[in-house]
């Protein structure tokens, strides 16, 4: 059974000429690792904001999302709170942007929870810090020790599934690995689904068990971690694949692949990778690519890479 | 800690009002007009006469023997006499500070209270009653405190018959009573300026991570504006609501004179035109101290609003 489920997930937004999510179908099975990666404003975020109904201002939104069979999308706002509570919970990017500055950390664990201390307090072990922390302030802590109070927040609800967006960004490379590890035990030990959004192809090669490649609003290919990565179907994995740095020099962004993602006022007829697409023929530019299944993955492209070499 | 910044900020207080007082005395002096002439009230003197005067205020003494004269009297809480009324300035301000001070407060918790409403209002209660509020506020923002007192006075009072017209009243509930139109006219402007603050500080944190943060771990909405956006905002509304009571305490010289209140500010404006220096000057000093310690308050209070405050470190993070 799928914690996550997300079917046709289409998202417009006010002043755009198409829709800035299109189509998006992902699910997260239970205890499972999930990783979403693309280029920056491919739509990550407002995927995984969607899971949590946290939708921009203005936004209309198309399709399902079914969090423990519940249809997100669709619940009274009162229902909505109680999933946020107890079933789904979100990591960001800026534990320092994310954590209210002017309150203990010990508040920000047991807000909305009353008589949660005890919880708090074995959580804040359990992410590997001491309890004094509780009653220090944000501005006492470093990013890392931020971050694993944003873990630990989002573990008080107990949830199904954790959605994380890019969480070790704007941390330094030993902390990241450090939370990376600290996720990995988490789902371990709590059985939690994960929703990994990340920019870093090789961290989810390492952490997760699938990966969706988004491009411009859409699923351009999925399959498992393992053979996604070393026998890439898509254009776009392949060259987000070449355009990736080796291990001693990975960095936080992608190196480039050339050319720009297409602007959100424009409308696309086509597939939206055809324009730096070294595979591209005319009827990429004239007919968007319907997905198709191979073994374990599903591949949205008209000339997809035979037998997934690199490109 | 807290012990030594109070100390250190006294101080400066302390150096402040010295400061003051030799600016207020010195300002006094050098305003053109001689204060005898009044005292004459026109009818010509014999300048035996006119010497006796001089020598009773000290007229003839070296500008800086006047002033250490003076502020050794303030010390030991003599503010002198008033040339005009002929009593002690201190019986004068004593007599008139119960209305001016009643006032004052009415007019800061209409500022505080209505400011802090409307712009939370502003801020969180869609478009429509956005514009309304901004609308509002800036009507409140382009009507001088006169005009609001006479536009109060004719509507409340002249026409409708529920507010008297003049007059600060005794005991307080009919003070209060007498001081509603009063209060409203001056509370008008800060209110908006107040309410204009507060609506930006609360967008700006609305926009803010940490509020998303706290939506998406299942708080409700009224928890999530209340403990998140407006406590997150009163650090600039602290700093305007301090200032405000500066701004309500020059307005209330223009208030009083509308309502004929008598009140320290129709005190100070009469003393201002016959150069009844000693009433002047101690209205003045009391004043700057009032500012000052003001001040004083809104520091001690920044850390309780904000904790990456310490006590004299007012740090830049918003
Ligand atoms: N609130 C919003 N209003 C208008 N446009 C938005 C809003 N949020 C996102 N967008 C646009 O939607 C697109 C997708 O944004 P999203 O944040 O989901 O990208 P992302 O894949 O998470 O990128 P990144 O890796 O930079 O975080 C971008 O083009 C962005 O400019
Ligand atoms: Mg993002």
């Amino acid at each position: 059974m799928s914690v996550l489920r997300v079917n046709g997930l289409r998202m417009w937004l006010p002043g755009t000429a198409r829709p800035v999510l299109d189509g998006v179908e992902l699910s997260v099975g239970e205890g499972e690792t999930v990783a979403l990666v693309g280029e920056s404003g491919s739509g990550k975020s407002l995927t995984s904001r969607a899971v949590l109904g946290l939708l921009p201002d203005g936004a209309s939104v198309e399709g399902g999302v079914e969090v423990a069979g519940q249809d997100v999308l669709a619940l009274a706002p009162s229902r909505l709170r109680e999933l946020r509570r107890r079933t789904v919970a979100m990591i960001f990017q800026d534990p320092r942007a994310g954590i209210n500055p002017l309150r203990r950390i010990g508040d920000f664990l047991v807000e909305g929870r009353p008589g949660s201390q005890d919880r708090a307090r074995e959580l804040v072990a359990a992410v590997g810090l001491e309890a004094r922390v509780l009653r220090q302030y944000p501005h006492q802590l470093s990013g890392g020790m931020l971050q694993r109070v944003m873990i630990a927040g989002a573990l008080m609800g107990d949830p199904k599934l954790l959605l994380c967006d890019e969480p070790t960004t704007a941390l330094d490379v030993t902390t990241q690995a450090e939370i990376v590890a600290l996720l990995a035990e988490v789902r371990r030990r709590y059985g939690t689904g994960l929703l990994f959004v990340t920019h870093d192809l090789e961290l989810a090669a390492a952490i997760a068990d699938r990966v969706y490649v988004m491009y411009a609003g859409r699923i351009a290919e999925s399959g498992p971690a393992a053979t996604l990565f070393t026998r890439p179907r898509h254009p776009y994995t392949a060259a987000l694949l070449a355009a990736t740095p080796r291990v001693e020099t990975r960095q936080a962004r992608l190196a480039t692949i050339p050319g720009q993602p297409p602007d959100l006022r424009t409308e696309l007829t086509g597939c939206a990778f055809a324009p730096r697409c070294p595979r591209a023929t005319p009827q990429c530019h004239d007919d968007p690519p319907e997905p198709l299944v191979y073994g374990e993955g599903i591949v949205a492209c008209h000339h997809s890479i035979p037998g997934g070499e690199r490109a | 800690m807290i012990a030594r910044f109070v100390l250190r900020r006294l101080l400066e207080l302390a150096l402040t009002l010295v400061a003051a007082s030799f600016l207020v005395f010195g300002a006094v002096h050098l305003a053109p007009g001689r204060p005898e002439t009044f005292l004459l009230g026109g009818r010509a003197a014999s300048p035996e006469a006119l010497a006796a005067i001089r020598a009773q205020y000290h007229l003839d003494d070296p500008f800086f023997l006047q002033y250490l004269k003076w502020a050794g009297g303030v010390l030991t809480g003599d503010l002198g006499r008033s040339m005009q009324y002929r009593s002690p300035v201190l019986g004068l301000i004593e007599a008139r500070l119960p209305s001016t001070l009643l006032l004052i407060t009415m007019a800061a918790v209409l500022v505080v209270v209505l400011g802090i409403g409307l712009g939370r209002l502003a801020a969180v209660g869609g478009p429509a009653t956005d514009s309304a509020v901004l609308v509002g506020t800036s009507v409140a923002l382009g009507t001088p405190s006169f005009v609001a007192a006479i536009g109060l006075l004719w509507v409340f009072s002249v026409q409708l018959g529920w507010f008297p017209t003049i007059g600060s009243g005794d005991g307080l509930p009919d003070m209060i009573y007498h001081l509603t139109l009063p209060s409203l006219a001056l509370a008008l402007y800060w209110t908006g300026w107040l309410a204009r603050v507060t609506r930006g500080a609360m967008k700006d944190q609305l926009a803010l991570e940490h509020v998303t943060v706290a939506r998406s771990r299942g708080l409700p909405e009224r928890l999530v504006i209340r403990r998140h956006v407006l406590r997150n905002a009163l650090g600039p509304v602290a700093t305007v609501s301090g200032l405000t009571l500066s701004g309500l305490v020059i307005s209330t010289v223009l208030v009083e004179a509308a309502f004929g209140i008598g009140g320290l500010g129709a005190l100070l404006e009469s003393s201002v035109q016959v150069k009844d220096f000693p009433v002047v000057q101690a209205i003045t000093l009391l004043v700057v101290a009032l500012f000052t310690v003001t001040n004083l308050i809104v520091d001690l209070c920044y850390p309780l609003v904000d904790p990456r405050v310490r006590l004299g470190v007012r740090s830049d993070a918003g």
